[in-house]
């Protein structure tokens, strides 16, 4: 309509001091408007008088022409106190009178709610930064890792000449930069510290988008062999060793016996890429020539920042060149191992936490999903409950609006009431994850609640019960329900049934996704690993370069420590070794097929997967309790002389010579030079090598011997001398040992840092991963599950309360207890199978994301699902049965004398 | 234009020609609009609350002829601006709901 309205102009600050005004005087001004009213109901009880009435019809029609004076007050009330606050007031109030008189109703709502919402901030709070949140790099949806995938390395990596291809090749990235790892290095200054050093190229920093928070990055010149020697340090070092002091930059740092300058301080944001935990970055100090030559001898790890509106795939197939180049230096046999891959930054983060986190967050989602039905079946319930006095309300004139705004205020206070619950329950559950975590889930230590996700969570729990408040106003009681005339919602409970029915689907796929890893979990801890692994500590050493840097340095500090563990008290057996098993990560492998066995054909090569070793002492059987299944283990006298022996693992040695003994035949490394034969003197038990979930591999043992100088300890890498793990079987228990050993140790090297495990901790820890999934899972499931419960009985609780007269009825008529339980319980049954059915269903559709997460093993698929139904059927049962059973002890004359 | 504006163009037309009270607006609008208009005491008096609170409008309590206390209000200047802009507006509304009306 094309009028001009003249916009009324006020200013708000006056508006707003009126308004506080009015607030204040409420009282005044309804004082005053009920004598105004007063009063012109006086003057019309006068004008009527005056037009002949008599007196009691003149003042009857005054009123009655007047109205609902209520409803007048109420309206022309709002004008002056703002209608807003003033009925929340009310509202607020009476919502609180509500929840304390229906406690059940209030704690319910408050259990899901609060259940709901903090199970889910919790978790979302740690899935939010694996899985969402921006890595700290700008642009990082640009970085990429990329590498060749082989079989020995879970992640890509590169060796110098092909990562030079990709660095002179324009496309398909803008740029690209290496890492070679981190490792330990010693601060040699007044007293020593261990610590981290990562080593990379000069424009690491650049590539990654990263300033230094003082100083600068690194130069072409720093990052060669000659240039003066430049280092990086973190913010914690930073902070730790030179108290903040801007200082710092120029300052010197004695790194392993040399002296480095630092140039910059790294920002107290900076993560590697790998997320290694680093304290200073020097550079490589390899230029191209010796990137060339590939001198490190390491993996490099390679980050690159794709070009403008380059996919992944489009960067992949640019890389083909790089792969033909790669396989060049690869023997034939093995290039079908061997890929090369482009993935974003995150994913090579996250690796196989990111299914967990998927499968957390489904987990929460579907308690969610529980809590929120319940909210919402609660809320069905109490409406119908309240038809009474809704409809009195109405009557007296609260309109439409008002009652709805009055179930809106119910609703919201829940949530802000939930809300609270939960966010105690989610810092709670946060505290708890971060005590019972495995190490190595990305970035849980600085996990946080933030308000967006608590925000979400309150969202969703609120909007649950808006919908459903909102839906149960929807049709408004008329006066006609006051009638006493009572209607069944048959549709509205079926309604209800059937949310409790999603309930039990999600239930059940809770519980059998929880069923599944405990299994697994099961399954892992009860797998033989091979080794008697009581009272067996280990210590575990790694040489600096500074004090260690000679081959014989390290071996005579080898067999010193030794020697003088072996003089403890109680000591039954002790090994130095390099690596321990069921952790393959620091042990040798190599394809199998580059063992030759004497007298057979060749192992066709590319094929037989890889073979691992270990470089022990000779006491490693017994300190393991390994059993020699045949032949012999090695010998102390052996140790002096060359190498010439080795120990094969059972299933080494049925792969290598099948069908006949092992020992006494010969074995030779392909490719060796000059050809060596070694006899094999034993063959050992086999033990879990991969892991626990993974059966044994092929294994070989090699002997420590003295002298180390032979061409058979060449296979063993410069940083796996610098390691040694003792292994100690003594008749103590290992914790009282712990300190006898830091002692000793200390006494030979007070400076090295060493770390005291027992075996049974080192083998505890690989399962700690499946473990916290499980426990996190059985914790939802138990969650869902309660809430389930919670929910079924409610509305059996309900449809029993509304059939009472029915079911008085039918016991006076003759119906037993039993046809009683009966006829309820089958009702919710019904619901429960059709839910379970819904389940199944689920179940099946969730089974291939959990495969991923315990490592594609199997275990027998049926046991969880079906332990679930079972679960599921007896709360049921349980949860419809409690109140069918009072149904029927309720006395029937009552009953039917009620209402 | 809703009955709501209607209702705030009569109350202040009412009060152009003097200060009244809230029944005797209803008594004035009866009486000029011969009965075809009558005013709810039910909206009448929020109506007047939102004019007075709006400024529009002011209130005392005086004494009436007979003796009567009587909240009695009284057209303010903005009041009086306000008039003229909804009477305007009202004239042109319903000359062209009547075009409308008249065309079809």
């Amino acid at each position: 309509m094309g009028l001009a309205l003249g916009r009324r102009l006020e200013d708000p600050g006056v508006r707003m001091i009126d308004f506080l005004r009015r607030w204040f005087q409420r009282d005044a001004l309804d004082a005053e408007l009920d004598s105004e009213l007063r009063s012109h109901v006086q003057m019309r009880e006068a004008q009527n008088r005056a037009e002949g009435m008599s007196e009691a019809e003149a003042r009857a029609a005054a009123r009655q022409s007047f109205g609902r004076v209520a409803a007048i007050k109420e309206q022309a009330r709002m004008t002056y106190t703002s209608r807003f606050w003033e009925t929340l007031h009310q509202d607020v109030r009476y919502a609180l009178r509500g929840f304390r008189r229906n406690p059940a109703f209030t704690l319910t709502a408050l259990l899901a709610i609060t259940l709901g919402i903090g199970s889910t901030s919790a978790v979302f709070s740690v899935v939010d930064r694996i899985l969402f949140r921006s890595l700290p790099y700008p642009n990082d949806h640009e970085l990429v890792s990329v590498g060749l995938t082989t079989p020995i390395d879970a992640n890509e990596f590169f060796f110098g000449p092909a990562y030079l291809s990709i660095k002179d090749s324009s496309a398909p990235f803008k740029s690209a930069t290496s890492w070679t790892g981190a490792t330990a290095c010693d601060l040699t200054e007044a007293n020593p510290v261990r610590l981290t050093c990562g080593q990379v190229e000069d424009n690491f920093l650049d590539v990654l988008g990263v300033r230094p928070f003082l100083g600068r990055g690194f130069t072409t010149e720093e990052d060669s062999a000659t240039g003066p020697r430049a280092a990086l340090i973190s913010y914690g070092l930073w902070q730790s060793r030179f108290a903040g002091s801007g200082n710092a930059v120029g300052s010197a740092l004695k790194l392993d016996g040399e002296q480095w300058t630092i140039v910059g301080v790294l920002p107290a944001t900076f993560e590697v890429p790998t997320l290694t935990e680093i304290d200073v970055l020097v550079p490589q100090r390899m230029d191209r020539a010796a990137i060339q030559r590939n001198q490190s001898g390491r993996f490099m790890r390679v980050f690159a920042r794709l070009n403008d509106r380059t996919s992944f795939s489009q960067a992949r197939a640019a890389l083909d060149p790089v792969l033909e180049l790669a396989l060049n230096d690869v023997p034939p046999q093995y290039r079908d191992e061997i890929g090369l891959i482009v993935r974003p930054l995150r994913d090579r983060q996250v690796g196989n936490a990111f299914w967990a986190s998927w499968v957390l967050l489904a987990a929460v989602a579907a308690v969610l999903l529980i809590a929120c039905l319940n909210v919402a079946s609660l809320f069905l319930a109490r409406a119908s409950q309240r038809r009474d006095e809704l409809a009195v309300r109405a009557a007296l004139g609260a309109g439409k609006w008002r009652l709805t705004r009055q179930a809106l205020t119910e609703s919201l206070l829940l949530g802000v009431f939930g809300a609270l619950g939960g966010w105690a329950l989610a810092v709670a559950l946060l505290k708890g994850f971060a005590l019972i975590a495995p190490s190595g889930i990305p970035r849980l230590g600085d996990a946080e609640l933030d308000g967006r996700v608590l925000g979400f969570t309150l969202v969703a729990s609120i909007v649950s019960a808006v919908a459903f408040g909102l839906a149960s106003c929807r049709r408004l009681p008329q006066a006609s329900a006051l009638s006493g005339a009572r209607a069944l919602g048959g549709s509205r409970l079926d309604r209800r049934y059937a949310m409790v029915a999603v309930q039990i689907a999600a239930s059940m796929v809770l519980l059998s996704a929880a069923g599944l890893l405990v299994d697994h979990l099961r399954t892992l801890q009860q797998a033989p690993v091979g080794m008697d692994i009581e009272r067996v500590a280990t210590v575990e050493l790694v040489l600096g370069r500074q004090f260690y840097s000679t081959l014989e340095s390290r071996h005579s500090f080898f067999e010193a420590v030794e020697e003088s563990l072996a003089k403890l008290p109680g000591v039954i057996a002790l090994a130095v070794t390099d690596s321990v098993p069921p952790e393959d990560s620091a042990g040798g492998s190599h394809p199998l097929a580059t063992l030759l066995a004497e007298g057979r054909r060749p192992i066709e090569e590319g094929t037989g997967g890889l073979v691992f070793n270990r470089w022990t002492t000779p006491g490693y059987f017994r300190a393991l309790g390994i059993p020699i299944l045949e032949g012999r283990g090695f010998r102390e006298a052996e140790r002096s002389g060359p190498a010439s022996t080795l120990v094969l693992s059972q299933s080494l040695a049925s792969t290598l010579f099948p069908g006949q003994s092992a020992v006494g035949k010969r074995v030779q490394f392909r490719y060796s030079e000059p050809p060596t034969w070694l006899e094999v003197i034993g063959v050992a038990g086999d033990v879990r090598n991969r892991g626990l979930s993974e059966a044994p591999g092929p294994e070989y043992y090699l002997l420590r011997n003295r002298k180390a100088q032979t061409s058979l300890s060449d296979r063993v890498s410069p940083a796996r001398r610098r390691r040694a793990i003792v292994i100690i079987r003594s008749q103590l228990a290992p914790e009282a040992l712990a300190n006898m050993l830091r002692t000793e140790v200390a006494k030979l090297d007070s400076t090295l840092p060493i770390a005291i495990d027992t075996m049974e901790q080192r083998v505890g820890r690989l399962a700690a991963r499946p473990r916290f999934n499980a426990m996190l899972l059985s914790l939802f499931a138990l969650m869902g599950a309660v809430l389930t419960a919670i929910g079924l009985y409610g509305v059996t609780s309900f449809l029993v309360a509304q059939r009472r007269r029915e079911i008085g009825l039918r016991m006076a008529l003759g119906a037993t207890t039993n046809n009683v339980v009966a006829m309820v319980l089958a009702r919710a049954l019904r619901w429960t199978v059709a839910g379970a059915a819904l389940g199944l269903i689920g179940v099946y559709l969730s089974a291939s994301a959990l495969k991923a997460l315990i490592d594609g093993s199997t275990s027998s698929d049926l046991w969880p699902a079906s332990t679930a139904v079972a679960i599921l059927a007896t709360v049921a049962v349980v949860a419809a049965g409690v109140p069918a059973l009072r149904a029927s002890t309720a006395s029937p004359t009552q009953a039917l004398r009620e209402e | 234009m809703s009955p709501q504006n209607a209702l705030d163009l009569l109350i202040l037309k009412t009060l152009q020609s003097g200060p009244n009270h809230g029944f005797g607006i209803t008594l004035h609008i009866q009486r000029v609009s011969d009965g075809l208009l009558s005013v709810e005491e039910g909206s009448l008096y929020p109506a007047l609350r939102r004019l007075e609170r709006d400024r529009f409008l002011s209130a005392k309590w005086t004494t009436t002829d007979n003796n009567r206390r009587a909240r009695v209000y009284s057209l303010t200047k903005k009041g009086r601006e306000r008039l003229a802009e909804e009477q305007q507006g009202w004239v042109s509304l319903s000359a062209g709901v009547s075009k409308i009306l008249g065309y079809a």
